[in-house]
């Protein structure tokens, strides 16, 4: 029979330092690979694109809703009023770079009529976002 | 008896058990606020007002979106995966195209998403958006130099 030697006692805990160190290196993954999800006002569907640019470092989103309700922070209006409050909210704030979330299932006619204001107020730049085809 | 007479006290293995609970609870809290990037960026300079062509050898191409989202460019119905080429030909008709993009009421915005997509693709620079009523006055006007919005 072979012999082994002696048996080796065992511990009086399991090792966790292997496990401790996956779990800290997924954490490190997660902090690094991810980006932080804000509250949105509204579940938006993006339509489907293959062309992607490179995103601008400041802009301020306006959504655009499957229900053609138009949100902007804490302001929702109906789309064909929309216009007025992202006049009133643009010339007020300054800003000169927009992203659109718009609803797939939305009117395209109304992202038109928003981005006509946006251009009338003299935003520089418009982004619409969409979703990775699949 | 001076201290040092006291019998040492053996230290305690530290549990590792409520670190590792933490561990795991951030992990999952990460895990459920990120978001992995899947979104993408369409991005459209906007001109100060509109603008005429100097270019004489110049086309406006009207694509219609219409409300059943089919598109129709020359009259004829296009599936969205055919779109790349038509607008190559639209591309190579002048020197300078611009593209209309003609939107009838109740066309959804995937529809208008895979149209500029498709132009993007072909190089077109020159893109105006416009929704039918408006479109009508400009195309109705054959000497328009068209309204760039790209």
């Amino acid at each position: 029979m072979i012999d082994f030697g002696p048996e080796r006692p065992k511990r009086e805990y399991e090792y966790l330092v292997p496990l401790i160190n996956v779990v800290f290196l997924l954490i490190t993954f997660f902090l690094i690979t991810g980006t932080m999800q804000t509250a949105e006002p509204v579940k938006v569907e993006l339509p489907e694109g293959a062309i992607d640019e490179t995103k601008p470092a400041e802009a301020v989103t306006v959504y655009l809703g499957p229900d053609g309700f138009v949100y902007l922070f804490d302001q929702v209006i109906e789309a064909r009023f929309a216009p007025f409050m992202l006049r009133s909210f643009f010339l007020k704030e300054g800003h000169r770079s927009v992203q659109i979330k718009a609803d797939k299932n939305a009117d395209a006619e109304t992202l038109i009529d928003m981005m006509e204001q946006m251009r009338e107020i003299n935003i520089e730049e418009i982004i619409i976002l969409t979703e990775h085809g699949k | 008896m001076g201290i040092l007479d006291q019998p040492l006290r053996r230290s305690r293995k530290m549990s590792m058990t409520s670190m590792i609970d933490v561990v795991f609870l951030l992990l999952i809290f990460f895990m459920l606020i990120n978001t992995f990037g899947s979104t993408q960026v369409l991005r459209f300079a906007t001109p100060a007002g509109e603008r005429k062509s100097i270019e004489k050898d110049f086309n406006l191409a009207p694509v219609f979106i219409r409300a059943d989202n089919s598109i129709d460019i020359d009259g004829k119905t296009f599936p969205a995966d055919a779109l790349k080429g038509e607008m190559q030909k639209i591309k190579s008709r002048a020197a300078e195209v611009t593209l209309m993009i003609v939107v009838e009421p109740g066309a959804k915005n995937q529809s208008l998403i895979h149209v500029i997509e498709a132009a993007r693709s072909t190089g077109l620079k020159n893109i105006a958006m416009k929704k039918l009523k408006d479109a009508e006055a400009i195309l109705s006007t054959p000497s328009n130099g068209g309204a760039g919005n790209d």
